[in-house]
């Protein structure tokens, strides 16, 4: 792709297409992969934004309480779910569907419980971490089918970017060891070499994976081919047992409550004592445990109780927890359907997206996924940087700033320093906005982007680099600061949760003062950087990252 | 390379001559990339679901592996739109293609799509000489 029309090298014209297809939705790239690293830890997130379950501390007779509230709060309910407190809730999390309610999401009511008492716990009106993980693929204020296109176009633009940066990218092992610090644009794309061959099977395990759990908006045409558009059909097949072996379609001895008649029709029958039950599938599942819990028809003759294992077994099999369904009334197993073993085909399917959910990880995998996600993030803005960085000679030789090097060098710095601040203010709202706001949780929310929106608007009045130093400093400034807000606003403290050994608590408060370690890393590093502009020639080295020194440095 | 000859630029891509030229060369790349390019990934996905589910695999593996398939065509086809000589030849090698594979898919008889395939190199073919 030169602009002379000469021949050229199919790496010549691989980079050509690395860099343009990286940079043109290069900052929805960002966006995706920093809002969606966050999201593996969504249940950590959302708990921290509900600082009224924080002092919930699950017993051994958590489980028979929650019970006991559930058929005092909701007796004639078609089910109830319960997921139990674990490793990463400390609550009870309730739903159930009243007689009559709508299908779906909509028809699902929803309440937490104390673990220790059991009683309701009234918590603040927020989106919590799902606003995050839902921006992630679905962006905000747009019909949900157009933030779908829109996110799926631009994973389409980073697999092409990825596929032509491995091309162009020749030494692609000897450059993984290769890091040339202190040496302007060697550096940055080093370092953008680095993070992004590091992850490299992260991600285009990531990108791919996010096409393939779109596959019925974005490319549904193999499937309509062979099922003649019936896409229930398809989806029915894919499932196999897993649609059986719910709860709601397990078949049941038929015949048996005939040969049997109850009275009992229009009296509420009690269900079994579950902790036998429950006793019996933890040493099934000695790993997990019991994760949660399902009675359908409770109160009636028909109810059956289902335990699900706390965490999936194999990634080809989704990361599907396993379950046992009893019988409500007698506590007798019913036997599911046998699951079926999953196709190569299928299995692979499986471990590709169930990887990008994250449905399987304990811990270490949560983490290894979340790092990995930060590295993607990385080489995201390293790219986006190395677009500007790599223009200064042309800017030198110029004399002045095209106005394309001055609007990519602008939206960085609002785009990719000014998340971290959304962000953060995003976490400073859930503690700060008054809890009996009228629509709160929308007021989180258009807080994070009117402070996106400024982080925007301040690159206007500042030259490039001190706008990402303040930006940087102002981003560490408010993750350190969480932390401290965090038990001044009904939380508990830093100090509490590591004591008690609440670690998905504990966990929330350290990686935010490792975001604040590593945005003010980056805040000093700039600083030393404007110091030693005195000495260095400008321009060169380490101070090259946004400085174009004939430029005018503001925008119009 | 017959799209942009004659274009002689001094350095960096603002300072070529005839910029409209230029641009126009990348705006007919890009529309075969994502035109193009998703028109081949849909045809795939059809032609190659029918196929597979033709030699007897499940049709849920199927429609998964052409699904599978498709996207990593349209990838492929993007860069091939943008590293191939000339214009005309990313257009030929994606567009015809695309319209060989919807025809058997949309036929989906082995006869016919033998046929249509032989076309599609015969034109091909013609293009490359």
């Amino acid at each position: 792709m030169r602009p002379d029309g000469r021949p050229e090298g199919i790496r010549q014209s691989m980079s050509w297409l690395h860099t343009w297809s990286g940079l043109l939705l290069g900052w929805l790239l960002y966006a995706v992969f920093f809002t969606g690293t966050l999201s593996y830890f969504r249940a950590e997130i959302d708990q921290w934004m509900r600082p009224e379950l924080h002092r919930s501390v699950p017993d051994a007779q958590t489980l028979e309480r929650s019970l006991e509230t559930m058929a005092r709060l909701a007796p004639g309910a078609q089910s109830w779910s319960l997921t139990l407190p674990g490793a990463r809730r400390s609550a009870v999390e309730a739903s159930w569907r009243e007689p009559g309610a709508a299908q779906g999401r909509a028809g699902v009511k929803r309440a937490f419980l104390d673990a220790g008492t059991g009683q309701p716990i009234e918590v603040r009106e927020t989106r919590g971490g799902s606003f995050l993980y839902r921006f992630h693929f679905e962006l905000y204020a747009m019909p949900r089918i157009w933030g779908r296109w829109i996110v799926g176009v631009a994973t389409m633009m980073m697999f092409v970017a990825l596929l032509s940066g491995i091309v162009t990218h020749r030494k692609i092992f000897t450059d993984f060891f290769t890091f040339r610090p202190r040496k302007g644009q060697r550096s940055w794309l080093d370092a953008h070499n680095a993070t992004a061959v590091l992850g490299l099977p992260f991600h285009l395990m990531i990108t791919f994976s996010g096409l393939l759990l779109f596959m019925f908006q974005l490319m549904p045409w193999g499937v309509d081919a062979v099922y003649d558009g019936d896409r229930r059909a398809y989806q029915t097949e894919v499932r196999g047992g897993q649609v059986a072996a719910a709860a709601a379609s397990v078949p049941r001895p038929t015949g048996r409550r005939s040969a049997e008649p109850r009275a009992a029709e229009t009296v509420t029958s009690e269900i079994v004592p579950v902790a036998p039950l429950v006793e019996a599938a933890r040493q099934q599942w000695p790993e997990y445990g019991v994760g949660g819990v399902t009675v359908s028809s409770p109160g009636r003759p028909e109810a059956t109780i289902e335990l699900r294992e706390g965490g999936g077994v194999s990634l080809a099999d989704r990361g599907r927890a396993r379950r046992i369904v009893h019988d409500g009334l007698t506590g007798a197993r019913i036997d599911g359907p046998a699951e079926t073993a999953s196709s190569a085909v299928r299995a692979s399917y499986n471990v590709l997206t169930s990887a990008h959910l994250g449905r399987f990880s304990g811990p270490a995998l949560r983490w290894l996924l979340f790092l990995s996600g930060l590295m993607g993030t990385a080489m995201v803005a390293t790219g986006l940087v190395l677009w500007v960085v790599k223009r200064l000679p042309e800017r030198r030789k110029l004399g002045r700033t095209p106005f394309g090097h001055r609007l990519v060098e602008h939206l960085n710095v609002g785009l990719i320093a000014g998340l971290s601040i959304a962000t953060a203010a995003y976490f400073w709202l859930n503690r700060l906005l008054p809890a009996s706001l009228e629509g709160r949780a929308d007021w989180e929310i258009r807080g994070f982007f009117i402070v996106w929106l400024l982080c925007l608007i301040h690159p206007l009045f500042r030259r490039p680099r001190p706008a990402w130093r303040e930006q940087f400093m102002m981003a560490a400034l408010l993750f350190a600061g969480l932390p401290l807000l965090n038990p001044m606003t009904g939380g508990v403290s830093l100090a509490a949760s590591l004591a008690h050994r609440q670690w998905s608590l504990a966990g929330f408060d350290l990686a935010m003062l490792a975001l604040a370690a590593l945005h003010g890393a980056i805040a000093w590093w700039l600083g030393r950087a404007v110091v030693a502009q005195g000495r260095a020639r400008p321009g060169s080295g380490r101070l090259a990252m946004v400085h174009a020194p004939q430029a005018p440095e503001r925008m119009p | 390379m017959t799209d942009s000859a004659g274009l002689r630029a001094t350095a960096g891509f603002r300072s070529f001559q005839k910029p409209s030229r230029y641009a126009l060369l990348v705006a007919s790349r890009a529309f075969i990339a994502i035109a193009g390019g998703y028109a081949l990934s849909c045809a795939v996905a059809a032609a190659s679901a029918v196929a597979l589910a033709a030699t007897g695999m499940p049709r849920a593996d199927a429609a998964m592996a052409a699904t599978m398939l498709a996207f990593s065509a349209h990838a492929l086809a993007a860069m091939w739109a943008f590293g191939c000589a000339t214009v005309r030849r990313a257009a030929a090698w994606v567009l015809i293609p695309a319209a060989m594979l919807a025809l058997a898919a949309w036929l989906s008889g082995v006869g016919l799509t033998g046929v249509a395939g032989l076309a599609g190199v015969a034109g091909l073919a013609g293009i490359e000489s």
